[in-house]
């Protein structure tokens, strides 16, 4: 059952129009819960759970953005790259080269991407 | 009516291009306006920082002179001058000009904080005092650690090499006394990292940012024959929720539970839109797309394909095979088993639970044009499995792999399956630091596969699908027309990018990763490109609604699809990571 419109009211689209004070009682409350997360809910889940409190004082030691998209945002990244490449590099291991058998996964990972596109449904 | 059904279907697309081709498209098109301000920023980069190619040079010169000997001494493990090579290596970054630092000064986003949200914005001489206070008893702690365990590590290295290197105990002990120094040597850096805090005030700095994105992307908006003025207003409520979500980002528990400014921009935009509603006024500059393929053409700089070479076959097998091969079975069950209603949000799913989460979720939504509700829904089940699996995965590995295999299969394994990296790494340091390098760099080749997918995801959703929605046959010509244009600019940069990577790479190793890694992209492209994500999430989260929202959801196929796709990921990658780097590649596994 719908409630009158009345000129106080707020239109969402797709939406029932709400009353102003209800719009804005409903932001505020939202807005508080995500408070309580970040100050009580959040920390006090962690300290219930070892494991979440061991990888966050990793994350705080080591400084690691565990928020991060993509793989510039963080310099373990950077130092894993390095650090395996080097590790690599003085070892003169010659699986880690641009040779025939590195280009032929690559030439498989486009086939496996081709016979997608060509075998995939339409519909 | 149906133009009106048009318009409405339109406006939930997170792109949308028109079947036909003009000249006048290259400066009225948002795909065209996002290649060209995106190139603007990637020559601006180039600009500042290729003339201080010849100082990183000397840089390195210099670390090569002084320790590059002395690191060649064996091959039986990494020696102290080993790692001190590669860390003055690491020294050399052009993004620390004078230039740079101003730029990243001028970017930065809200700084972390904890109990109050104003330690965002402003910390004066007292607060950054006392917080290095705080940290330099940490940082003494650790210093001595590090004292001690380097003393150690030069004295088993001292043995070894009196024995030629040739005693497998002796190398052992010393391999162990030297990875013990650098694990102090890591928490001693970190904890002196944090005695240096020093006051600062990013208000002055976040306003003038504001003002040039309103005119950055106003240029672009005047040039479509878009209301500008009406654009600049409407700019300023955007900029400020996309300030507000980059501050929860920041705040310490959000931080340590993962939860990004992407989340956060959408949350924030979907509240206002769902309870209050998003303003009339604000509307102009609700623009996902526009934002979107700009950050996207940033983001096509930053796949350099050199990257996929660092662990060898093993690892592109891993990262390359396994991930399109789980997209497609996916793609398929979605589409023939679960009869999932979107073939877009299944294809944005697929993208995100195999590739690399939301930045994969990013570009193949824009490449087959999904809805922003499409979008939204693939980006918060990644984030919601991201945070569990992050947890869930390392006890896994600790409570069941072989001690032997925990680092190199463990890493590979995570680094194959969580979906965002910086998750990846949170769960790789918790196996150690071996793990912590192999899942990254195993997910920064995963990352560089984006934009192969994208391209191909474009390709048959314009060719294909396309063509059997409109029952046209699609020509050489439509496929033009059709094809989402700034995946063009996402590729060339990518390529160009990859090409300058490599030639200054064959100049001098490490050269490379110092002028375009820590230079172009590290120093400008990803500046800007997480400021103009956010600006589309937020754009999403103020269109959205959760009654159109929760329709994409209904049967929860969504859901079914992700686990089932997500299960089938751990089981092909745990597989493959263990024929590859212990059964085919094993001299390999034995060098990291």
């Amino acid at each position: 059952m719908s409630r009158d419109r009345t000129s106080r009211d707020i239109e969402i689209p797709g939406k029932e129009p709400r009353s102003r004070v209800r719009a804005w009682g409903l932001l505020i409350f939202f807005s508080m819960l995500i408070v309580a997360f970040g100050s009580v809910i959040g920390p006090w889940i962690q300290n219930k759970i070892p494991t979440m409190q061991q990888i966050v004082q990793i994350i705080e030691e080591r400084d690691i953005d565990s928020a991060a998209y993509f793989y510039t945002e963080i310099e373990a990244s950077d130092d894993g790259e390095q650090y395996i490449r080097e590790s690599i590099r003085f070892s003169g291991h010659k699986d880690a080269k641009l040779n025939f058998t590195f280009l032929s996964v690559v030439v498989l990972s486009i086939i496996i991407l081709l016979l997608g596109y060509r075998f995939l449904p339409n519909d | 009516m149906d133009e009106e059904k048009m318009v409405k279907k339109e406006d939930q697309e997170v792109v949308r291009d028109v079947g036909k081709w003009e000249w006048s498209e290259l400066i009225k098109k948002e795909d065209w306006w996002a290649i060209w301000l995106g190139f603007i920023i990637l020559i601006a980069g180039m600009v500042i920082y290729f003339p201080h190619s010849g100082e990183m040079k000397a840089k390195i010169e210099k670390a090569n002179v002084e320790w590059g000997e002395a690191a060649k001494r064996t091959d039986a493990f990494k020696t102290i001058a080993w790692y001190k090579l590669s860390d003055a290596k690491k020294k050399a970054e052009a993004r620390k000009i004078k230039t740079g630092k101003w730029l990243s000064k001028f970017t930065k986003k809200p700084h972390k904080w904890s109990g109050n949200p104003l330690g965002a914005f402003v910390m004066g001489k007292e607060g950054a005092e006392a917080k290095n206070q705080k940290g330099l008893e940490k940082y003494e702690k650790a210093k001595a650690a590090e004292k001690e365990a380097f003393a150690a590590a030069q004295e088993a290295e001292s043995r070894a090499e009196t024995a030629g290197f040739k005693d497998e105990s002796l190398n052992a002990e010393a391999k162990s006394s030297i990875a013990k120094w650098r694990d102090t040597h890591l928490k001693a850096s970190k904890a002196k990292g944090k005695t240096k805090n020093k006051p600062y005030n990013q208000i002055g700095y976040l306003i003038g940012l504001g003002v040039f994105f309103a005119i950055f992307f106003g240029i672009g908006t005047a040039a479509m024959g878009r209301p500008v003025g009406q654009f600049l207003v409407a700019f300023i409520f955007v900029y400020l929720i996309t300030v507000l979500a980059f501050t929860a980002s920041s705040q310490a528990t959000m931080k340590q539970y993962g939860i990004g400014y992407a989340a956060w921009a959408i949350i924030f935009g979907m509240l206002i839109s769902n309870t209050v509603g998003t303003p009339k006024w604000a509307m102009p500059a609700v623009q996902t797309e526009y934002y979107i393929k700009t950050g996207l053409v940033l983001l096509g700089a930053k796949i350099l394909f050199e990257k996929i070479i660092v662990i060898g076959t093993a690892g592109i097998f891993v990262a390359w095979v396994v991930t399109p091969t789980v997209w497609l079975i996916t793609y398929w069950f979605g589409q023939k088993i679960i009869k999932m209603p979107s073939k877009r949000l299944n294809a944005t799913i697929c993208s995100d639970m195999s590739v690399c989460g939301v930045s994969a979720a990013i570009a193949t939504a824009a490449a087959c044009k999904a809805k922003k509700e499409e979008l939204t829904l693939a980006v918060g089940l990644s984030l919601v499995f991201t945070s569990i699996m992050m947890i869930v995965m390392p006890i896994i590995i600790k409570a069941t792999f072989p001690v032997d295999k925990q680092l190199v299969l463990g890493g590979a394994w995570m680094g194959g399956t969580i979906d965002a990296t910086g998750a990846v790494a949170a769960a790789g340091a918790f196996l150690g630091e071996k793990a912590l390098y192999v899942a990254a760099t195993i997910k920064m080749i995963q990352n560089v596969l984006i934009g192969v997918i994208a391209f191909f995801v474009a390709l048959y959703f314009t060719t294909r699908v396309e063509a059997a929605e409109t029952g046209q046959k699609v020509g050489l010509m439509e496929i033009w027309y059709r094809f989402p244009k700034f995946v063009l600019g996402f590729i060339v940069a990518s390529i160009v990018f990859s090409l300058l990577y490599t030639s200054y790479n064959a100049e001098m190793s490490g050269l490379g990763r110092a002028m375009i890694d820590r230079g172009t992209i590290k120093g400008m492209s990803d500046l800007f490109r997480g400021w103009f994500f956010a600006l589309s999430f937020v754009s999403i989260g103020l269109a959205t609604n959760f009654r159109e929202l929760s329709e994409h959801f209904r049967g929860g196929k969504p859901l079914i699809l992700y686990v089932t796709g997500q299960s089938f990921n751990l089981i092909l990658t745990l597989t493959v990571a263990y024929i590859m780097f212990y059964i085919i590649f094993p001299g390999l596994t034995a060098t990291i």
